[in-house]
């Protein structure tokens, strides 16, 4: 059951049983009073009618010698007919035997009383009220019961219509009122329907949704609060969702990545066991072999390099940049001298906080990546500078160069300017990747600068001395 | 003999696909950008094209509908073993979708079958003296008919093949037999003992040491 049928039924029950039970007191009180007033009226006319009725036995005692019930009966006559159309009527016993009766159904009732007592009461008869008033008559006539009665039916009539007034005003108002409820408690209760309905929105997956409602109760507390809740959760998402987006499209060149080389070498591989080729033949598979397993391989080392700056243990020490430099030149002085490239160095030194083989690695991936980018016979420089809060080394080619888009995709993973070119010389598509990681850890910021024909210069500026 | 283009960046990939289908007995000529693919196809007019979906320049599915009109059957290449790229490939028009890692055997394979279907292979072998029929399933040696049962041509139209490759006692059986044969690598020697005494092969049918059998072909 809904929340503002529970409230309509609850509220509807109390009213009409709280209504009910003051309307059931206030009929009862006013029929007591009614009563109460009647019986006390009908006290005192019963007294002056015994009296009347005493003093014309007392008179015709005078003249009948004895009181016999015929006599008594001449007596109470005139009193009976002049009253029975008041809905008055008595009964008049002598000793126990009743005398007089007039009342139309047939029933008498001799009570036992003390003399001078009266006897009060009401008493339904014949599905009719009656008022019975008793008392014997004064001496010397005690043996004289004289019985009032005295039909109540208004009073009866009166406490129905009570009810009957009382019931009818309960049930229109109670309908008023619940027409009055439904409409408020159906508007009241509409913020949490639309709080529902966008709670349902946002568990379906549209974490866009919001509430509209701006009123300053707590509903409207709520509906902020929610909205928040609801911020909080989209941006979480989103982040979330980024993340997983990454590492999938990670993880789909990466298995691209390797695929290629593992076919490679896998089919030379079933060449040499299978085919009678030729010499020739037999020395290019070979040089396959080589070439895809160091491409393999290359990967291999760069993942783990990615993979140990992930496990974020890395110890920072000081360490001079510039020293680093000579063990970089013999890293790569094979492809250097391959190209017959000129290195001009113009180097200050520095020194930063940070991680030997991980800047190792740096230095080595820019100026393998530079010795790419260059002509046979061309120029790299490579200049370090200490620099207003920290220190910065530049590395600079007069080769290729890339234009801007490229510039903003060559730290993406396995993004390569040239793909066959680079692949076919064993390139991970990773070495950027790796640099803008490395620079990331050490609080460094990379920047690239590109221009396609005249060369690139990178320059990574430090910032932890 | 077909004239086989094959279409890839990974020089690697590119010579292995090559040297295969001259093992094979095929012509093949190596194209590694997307942007010459046409010029070559309206040069050479291959028999059929092994093409790489990921190329620099024009990548293999927009190439493909340029081809398609031409008639000239196509062997995708692919490191993505997505259903739904093989499906729009193959949607394309392409006659088969192979994902690397690949065994080359199996590309020979596919690549032979495209080849029969499209008839651009002649069904007839000769070696020497020897003229197999495929088609018709005849064979002769120096002009007349030698007969063959069912199994020793399978196994002789296998080692046709894959000439010059060799084939394990296994995977012969598999290929012959079929799967569910429960028989023995023996039974092969037997085939190969007959193929060779029938069709005086004794020179051709090669006992590869370790490995199996291979049929040898001048190339």
């Amino acid at each position: 059951m809904k929340f503002w049928q529970k409230s309509f039924f609850c509220i509807i029950a109390v009213f009409l049983l709280g209504f009910d039970v003051m309307g059931y007191i206030l009929a009862e009180r006013s029929y007591a009073l009614n009563r109460d007033y009647a019986l006390a009226s009908a006290e005192m006319e019963q007294q002056v009618i015994q009296k009347s009725v005493f003093e014309s036995i007392s008179l015709s005692e005078n003249s009948f010698s004895e009181l016999n019930p015929e006599d008594l009966k001449l007596i109470i006559s005139p009193y009976a007919d002049f009253y029975r159309d008041q809905g008055i009527y008595f009964q008049l016993f002598q000793d126990n035997a009743l005398v007089f009766n007039n009342l139309p159904v047939a029933y008498s009732e001799k009570f036992m009383l003390l003399p001078g007592e009266r006897h009060t009461g009401i008493k339904e008869v014949d599905r009719k009220l009656y008022c019975f008033i008793a008392t014997y008559l004064d001496d010397p006539y005690t043996n004289l019961q004289f019985v009032y009665i005295r039909d109540m039916q208004s009073l009866s009539q009166f406490k129905a219509q009570i009810i009957q007034t009382y019931t009818t005003i309960s049930i229109s108002v109670s309908l008023i009122l619940a027409v009055v409820m439904l409409f408020l408690l159906i508007g009241l209760t509409r913020p949490f329907r639309r709080l529902n309905a966008v709670a349902a929105e946002i568990s379906m997956g549209h974490y866009d949704k919001r509430v509209a409602i701006r009123s300053h109760d707590e509903v409207g507390d709520f509906a902020k609060s929610f909205n928040l809740m609801a911020d909080h959760i989209q941006a979480h998402i989103a982040e979330l969702s980024s993340m997983t987006e990454n590492k999938q499209r990670f993880i789909d060149n990466l298995s691209h990545e390797i695929r290629t080389p593992l076919t490679a070498i896998l089919g030379y591989g079933e060449l040499l066991k299978y085919a009678n080729c030729s010499e020739a033949e037999k020395e290019t598979a070979i040089d396959h072999i080589i070439s895809q397993s160091r491409r393999i391989q290359n990967m291999v080392y760069k993942l783990m390099d990615l993979a140990y700056m992930g496990s974020e243990n890395i110890e920072m020490r000081s360490v001079t940049l510039t020293d680093l430099l000579p063990d970089v030149e013999v890293a790569l002085s094979s492809r250097i001298q391959e190209k017959h490239i000129n290195m001009r160095m113009m180097v200050q030194p520095i020194t930063i906080c940070g991680d030997t083989e991980l800047l190792e690695s740096l230095l080595i991936n820019l100026l393998d990546n530079a010795i790419k980018a260059s002509n046979e016979g061309g120029t790299i420089e490579i200049r370090t500078y200490p620099e207003a809060g920290g220190a910065s080394i530049e590395i600079i080619d007069y080769g290729k160069g890339m234009d801007e888009t490229e510039i903003s995709k060559v730290t993406e993973p396995f993004y390569r300017i040239d793909k066959s070119r680079s692949r076919n010389e064993g390139g991970a598509g990773l070495g950027l990747t790796l640099c803008a990681q490395i620079c990331e850890i050490h609080h460094a910021s990379l920047c690239i600068s590109s221009e396609i024909g005249k060369g690139t210069a990178v320059k990574i500026s430090f910032t932890t001395l | 003999m077909a004239s086989i283009l094959i279409v890839e960046d990974e020089i690697a990939i590119a010579e292995l696909v090559a040297i295969h289908a001259k093992i094979a007995g095929h012509q093949a000529s190596i194209i590694h950008s997307g942007n010459d693919v046409m010029d070559s196809i309206r040069e050479k007019r291959p028999d059929l094209i092994v093409l790489d979906v990921m190329l620099p320049g024009q990548d293999g599915f927009s190439l493909m509908r340029h081809i398609e009109p031409m008639g000239i059957p196509v062997i995708f290449l692919t490191a993505k073993d997505h259903l739904e790229d093989k499906i729009s490939g193959l949607k394309l028009g392409a006659d088969d979708y192979i994902v690397k890692p690949f065994a080359v055997i199996e590309l020979i394979t596919r690549i032979e079958t495209v080849l029969r279907r499209y008839k651009a292979n002649t069904d007839k072998f000769v070696l020497g003296n020897l003229e197999v029929r495929l088609e018709e399933r005849v064979v002769t040696l120096n002009g007349q008919e030698v007969e063959l049962t069912h199994r020793e041509f399978d196994l002789l139209q296998i080692l046709i093949n894959n000439k010059n490759l060799a084939l394990s006692r296994e995977k012969l059986l598999e290929l012959a037999w079929g799967y569910d044969y429960t028989g023995d690598t023996r039974t092969v020697d037997v085939h190969i003992q007959r193929l060779r005494k029938k069709l005086n092969m004794n020179d051709s049918i090669k006992t590869v040491y370790k490995l199996g059998y291979r049929l040898e072909v001048p190339r």
